[in-house]
């Protein structure tokens, strides 16, 4: 006879159905399951070193918890957790900005040019912060669309389905955050320069 | 040129999913040629990646972000009378599958707030408080998370085994408030000094254990807190921890005493999976009349439950 494994259980479905009814143990297991993705996407948009991650991370579990009851299956439940960390990363962001506070948007040349190998480096870290800082002028939906699509590399349905509004919707906020992300990188000669623009 | 409408976007994604055709990819390459913008999109896409998938410290950070939230519980916790200023049980069971503070939260805003409160703030032989009033579970979806006051965390973090960083819980931080407490690891070399552990602490080592897959390490730990700490909050949930592990083992008579011993404790956090975990532990032992009992009462208690279903169709499958 086979044993029943308690732990085999519960899929990602069932501990999102479970937690969506408050099944306490069922909330734990699916933050520590999304967490790490959090996590990750918290950093991608903030900067790695930025100072507001782990508040963001933090603000963004919570938030988790309580969309939780508003959750109707309509999207995962990673990218709805990818959602709710780029709008407090977002949120972070412009708060940084209205504190003056010093954000990673100041790259440091001298941390990338000691290693001519670092050069690429550098160059990616340049184009980071051009997206970033680019994100923090944005209209807050402009800018969690462009930040679902470029930073966290979502398809037009997976903004789409992630943040509730129709997919000509999403098309039309994607070409409006590129219309200025065009506008941000014509302004940057160096970053013109990288692209080898004619 | 504007290129306000010209972005292919769906053959972009059709190309990320490595759907595009050869007439597709042509089309994509032909416009990448000439849109800076969308060069520079991919580019940056690949950025991004890149520094996503290069999170050494992970874990760490995972520690750190579910340890911070559970600040977020403190003020509220000192809304019920202070009797007592240790985790209570329903704190302990996020233990369980997280780790402390993330379970703050989660009660925080799912409204289990109330009832952590009462066991945060009362022994189980204390008077009962005046329950709290739930908060509203309807939050406004999707809004950005609320932003508690910074309080310093007070609950002591899990210890891992030795040599061991133990990194101290961020304190919360909001435009508003006050400047955070200084936080930085700090590491701490076991010595003979080391205080006793408690059985939260005790609780907490074996849910890092089964966390990690060492199942006879965590069963250890579990059986030394129900031993050690009978009448700590820790201990339902550590015989609820335990049976699971001897089920999962195939030691089922030992798991149902575990289960039992759960149940008759005044825990409620777990009693829904100890009772069908029970149930498929009486399975397991082939006691026919107890398991159709088992199931009867778990369909009683949860009609609508996750162990509902199982429950249905091992009565039907037990009738006679």
């Amino acid at each position: 006879m086979t044993t029943p494994t308690l732990r085999a259980v519960p899929s990602t479905e069932t501990l999102v159905d479970r937690a969506v009814r408050g099944d306490t143990a069922a909330i734990g297991q699916l933050l520590k399951q999304l967490a790490p993705s959090m996590i990750r996407a918290a950093r991608s948009l903030l900067g790695s070193t930025h100072a507001d991650v782990d508040d963001v991370v933090q603000q963004s579990l919570i938030g988790l918890v309580q969309a939780l009851p508003a959750f109707r299956g309509e999207c995962s439940i990673a990218h709805f957790s990818s959602r709710i960390v780029t709008r407090t990363a977002l949120a972070a962001r412009r708060r940084s900005h209205v504190r003056g506070d010093r954000v990673d948007d100041a790259i440091d040349p001298d941390a990338f040019a000691v290693d001519p190998s670092q050069a690429e480096a550098f160059e990616a870290e340049r184009r980071r912060t051009a997206v970033r800082g680019l994100l923090q002028t944005l209209p807050e939906e402009q800018a969690e669309t462009l930040a679902l699509r470029v930073v966290l590399g979502f398809s037009l349905e997976e903004v789409a389905e992630a943040t509730g509004v129709p997919l000509n919707t999403v098309r039309s906020r994607v070409r409006l955050a590129k219309t200025a992300l065009k506008k941000r990188i014509e302004a940057d000669p160096k970053l013109l320069a990288a692209l080898e623009v004619e | 040129m504007e290129t306000l409408d010209l972005h292919p976007e769906e053959l972009f994604d059709k190309a990320s999913r490595g759907l595009a055709s050869p007439d597709e990819l042509s089309r994509i390459d032909a416009h990448l040629a000439s849109c800076a913008t969308c060069r520079f999109e991919r580019m940056v896409r690949a950025d991004f990646d890149a520094v996503a998938g290069s999170a050494d410290d992970l874990d760490d950070l995972v520690a750190r972000a579910l340890s911070g939230a559970q600040s977020a519980l403190q003020p509220a916790a000192q809304q019920g009378p202070p009797r007592r200023r240790r985790m209570g049980p329903l704190l302990v069971a996020a233990i369980a599958t997280m780790g402390f503070a993330s379970f703050a939260a989660v009660a925080q805003f799912t409204g289990v707030l109330p009832r952590l409160i009462t066991q945060l703030t009362t022994r189980p032989d204390a008077p009962a408080p005046q329950p709290t009033p739930a908060p509203k579970r309807a939050a406004p979806a999707l809004a950005p998370a609320p932003e508690p006051k910074v309080e310093p965390p007070v609950i002591e973090a899990p210890v891992s085994p030795a040599p061991v960083t133990v990194v101290v819980p961020r304190p919360r931080v909001t435009p508003s408030a006050p400047a955070p407490l200084p936080v930085a690891p700090r590491e701490v070399e076991p010595t003979p000094e080391l205080p006793e552990p408690d059985a939260l602490l005790l609780f907490s080592n074996a849910q890092r254990a089964r966390v990690q897959g060492n199942t006879g390490a965590a069963i250890r730990d579990f059986r030394v807190v129900v031993a050690r700490f009978p009448n700590a909050p820790e201990a339902a949930l550590a015989h609820a921890e335990l049976g699971r592990l001897l089920l999962d083992r195939g030691e089922a008579a030992s798991a149902l005493e575990s289960f039992e011993a759960y149940l008759a404790s005044h825990d409620q956090v777990l009693r829904e999976d100890v009772e069908g975990a029970r149930a498929m532990a009486l399975q397991a032992l082939g006691r026919a009349d107890a398991e159709r009992r088992a199931w009867e009462a778990v369909l009683r208690d949860y009609p609508t439950g996750v162990y509902a279903p199982r429950a249905r169709a091992r009565l039907e499958a037990l009738a006679p």
